[in-house]
């Protein structure tokens, strides 16, 4: 659809971006910020290490019988807090990277 | 749920479910074997079949959308519970219809033979679930 | 998994009773007279065995003895009037009475029990094979 060909500065009114309450870290691309992620991967993280934790207790308390399952928990935590370092280098070195920027 | 995401995608849950099932059919058939000579005792099957049958629905209901739940259900023998465990419940079910002169239909040569192709499938699940870790956490680290 | 070697465990223990049992019976398949010296054959022994295994508990999976009994059978009788132990006087006189051990059947029962120790001896070999597997997992 076209619209006519209109002077500049006339409808469209140039906004100042308004504060976005806390500030994300990085610019968003229309999802959350990445302090956001991270802590919510953080939480993720903890509750998997919770779990795997458990199952392990309750396989030496006797109540469950399975050593498939609770290595599999273990496993699953153990990926899970590999890729949160990982996710942490990464952040570290853009942000070193980013420092050492001439401006 | 991120790391939910990662994990239950793809064949990771029905490879768990697998080798817990291996596991527990194992400690049946060792059950089975113990009772050799016991007079009237019948055996304990689990139903290889009807538990590949489970996993395929419980796979086609979780679909391609790693955030559905991978359950079990819809079957006698073995279910998923609350906590994601897997339960199984065996049944006194013969496979084939045998009965020897002291009242039991126990086969030591259908044991043993079970009891091989069950190692056998719990080793090769594991040794596929190693692979799908390690190849995990190489992606992680992007590098060996 | 250790609970698996548990069960297995029990059957070689039920199963070494059998064949200790077999062993006493063939030990004394010529015995007419008892410990105290007194003319009483030998009566021949049976395990009898059951599901579970109490020593671990009620329910606990396994299999044990659950008593050894004596075999009701009769004696056999042989034709020995000079045996010191031949019976004196009545319809089995000149006999004498052996115990009711019979060397085939004890040899068949005590070939099925080292057949099943060694069928329980496997499955404890693929527990620990198994459990190996599973540890590789974490390794």
């Amino acid at each position: 659809m076209t619209t006519p060909i209109q002077g500049l500065g006339g409808s469209v009114p140039i906004l100042p971006v308004p504060p976005a309450g806390p500030t994300p870290a990085v610019g968003e691309a229309g999802g959350k910020g990445f302090k956001q992620i991270l802590m919510d991967n953080l939480n993720e993280v903890n509750r998997l290490q919770r779990e795997a934790d458990q199952k392990v207790q309750a396989l030496y308390r006797g109540d469950t019988n399975n050593v498939a399952e609770v290595f599999a928990a273990v496993n699953k935590a153990g990926v899970a807090f590999d890729l949160l370092m990982e996710i942490r280098n990464k952040m570290v070195e853009a942000y070193q990277e980013i420092q050492q920027m001439r401006v | 749920m991120f790391f939910e995401n990662l994990i239950n995608r793809g064949s990771l849950p029905a490879l768990v479910s697998t080798a817990a099932f291996t596991e527990e059919r194992h400690r049946m058939i060792a059950e089975n074997v113990a009772n050799i000579g016991v007079p009237g005792y019948k055996t304990r099957q689990l139903d290889v079949k009807a538990f590949q049958s489970a996993l395929g629905r419980a796979l086609d209901r979780r679909g391609s959308d790693p955030r559905n739940p991978f359950v079990l259900e819809g079957n006698r023998q073995v279910r998923t519970n609350e906590r994601g465990e897997l339960v199984v419940t065996p049944t006194k079910r013969p496979v084939e219809n045998l009965l020897f002169h002291d009242g039991t239909n126990l086969s030591i040569e259908r044991q043993m033979s079970d009891l091989a192709e069950n190692a056998m499938m719990h080793e090769l699940t594991n040794t596929l679930l190693r692979k799908k870790y390690d190849g995990l956490h190489k992606a992680i680290r992007g590098r060996s | 998994m250790y609970g698996t070697l548990d069960i297995s465990t029990s059957a070689l223990v039920a199963q070494r009773r059998q064949l200790d049992t077999i062993s006493g019976n063939i030990a004394n398949m010529h015995a007419t007279r008892d410990a105290n010296g007194q003319p009483n054959p030998y009566r021949r022994r049976v395990a009898l065995f059951a599901t579970g295994d109490p020593s671990r508990g009620r329910g606990a999976p396994g299999v044990h003895v659950a008593r050894i009994v004596n075999d009701p059978s009769p004696f056999h009788l042989k034709f020995d009037p000079d045996h010191p132990d031949a019976v004196m006087a009545g319809p089995q006189k000149g006999y004498v009475r052996l115990p009711n051990v019979d060397l085939s059947t004890e040899m068949v029962n005590a070939l099925f029990a080292v057949r099943a120790y060694e069928a329980n001896v496997t499955v404890m070999e693929i527990t620990k094979s198994m459990a190996a597997s599973d540890l590789r997992l974490l390794a």
